[in-house]
């Protein structure tokens, strides 16, 4: 529980961000549908890079916080991008299903 | 049941150059192991290489004999309180001392400065403050063996000798290494003492040798 609380602490770092970047392709997706999936999924990748890159040298030293606690930055990276990923396609799955 | 750390054989050079290549340091629970240096000898590298952080060319970290390359996933041998202030601003006081799992109480009732301030955002307390909890938190948390790279940083006279009151007390609990500028607490606070100089450690037995090997002069 304690881990699961501090990696919501490090993904409000971007959530917001990375929100507005999947409503943003699931409109487009909405109105466009499967023709741009490909493109959809590789910008989504492309933001999510730039999120790593940006919150990685930006927030560089807050992760001695977390590493202090037990959670290395691969745990937290791979937690959050990999749940902002999944997120994201589930949300086009339903998307499709609706439109 | 002592504890002890130890590092030896790291070597590690930026460009060419190189900043640590003879390394031996020991560390044990109940004593105090306090590392002096000039500015750029590598004492802050050295600790970042202990912790895990940073990527060294060879090295051999070692808890109770148990070859431990990355400390940094293990807060219940070794904490690391670097020079900067690394706690995420935007947090309250109490959640610091909860995620650490340490008693704000007992600050408070022994700090009264902190009272009352358990429900403040970390940016809204003063530099010196800040500095103050990340290093009582370090300190109090549970765990072996803590590293303090700069802990007096930020803090004002009364401050420092706060912490080290605090330090004292945690020295029974744990084993302690420490670097700062202000030597002097250093020196005295330090059960064995250890000067880095062109890349290599040299145990201080005599203090005369902090002067001869041209850190400090200490008879003044």
């Amino acid at each position: 529980m304690k881990k699961i609380r501090l990696i919501l602490l490090f993904y409000r770092n971007f959530w917001f961000a990375s929100s507005l970047i999947s409503l943003a392709c699931l409109a487009l997706f909405w109105e466009y549908g499967y023709s741009i999936f490909s493109t959809l999924f590789w910008f989504k990748i492309a933001t999510l890079f730039i999120i790593y890159r940006y919150i990685g040298s930006y927030k560089a030293k807050e992760f001695y916080y977390y590493q202090n606690l037990g959670i290395s930055k691969q745990i937290l990276w791979i937690a959050t991008l990999g749940a902002d990923l999944i997120v994201y396609l589930l949300l086009l799955v339903q998307v499709n299903r609706f439109r | 049941m002592n504890h002890i750390l130890e590092f030896d054989s790291i070597r590690l050079s930026f460009n060419g150059r190189v900043i640590l290549s003879d390394i031996y340091m020991q560390c044990e629970t109940g004593k105090i192991t306090g590392l002096l240096g000039r500015n750029g000898q590598g004492k802050s590298c050295l600790f970042n290489i202990v912790y895990g952080e940073l990527t060294a060319e060879e090295k051999s970290i070692r808890f109770d004999k148990r070859s431990i390359p990355d400390a940094y996933t293990r807060p219940d041998l070794l904490l690391f309180l670097p020079q900067f202030d690394f706690f995420p601003k935007s947090l309250t006081v109490a959640r610091v001392f909860d995620d650490f799992r340490v008693d704000f109480a007992t600050l408070e009732k022994r700090f009264p400065e902190f009272a009352s301030r358990h429900r403040f955002k970390l940016k809204e307390l003063s530099g010196g403050q800040f500095r103050f909890i990340q290093t009582y938190i370090i300190l109090k948390a549970k765990s072996q063996f803590a590293i303090l790279d700069e802990p007096f940083t930020h803090l004002m006279p009364l401050q420092i000798e706060k912490i080290i009151e605090v330090i004292k007390e945690e020295k029974e609990n744990k084993g302690l290494l420490i670097t700062d500028h202000l030597y002097r607490p250093i020196v005295d606070l330090s059960d064995n003492l250890y000067l880095l100089r062109d890349g290599q450690t040299h145990r201080i037995k005599e203090l005369i040798q902090v002067e001869d090997l041209g850190y400090a002069i200490l008879s003044g």
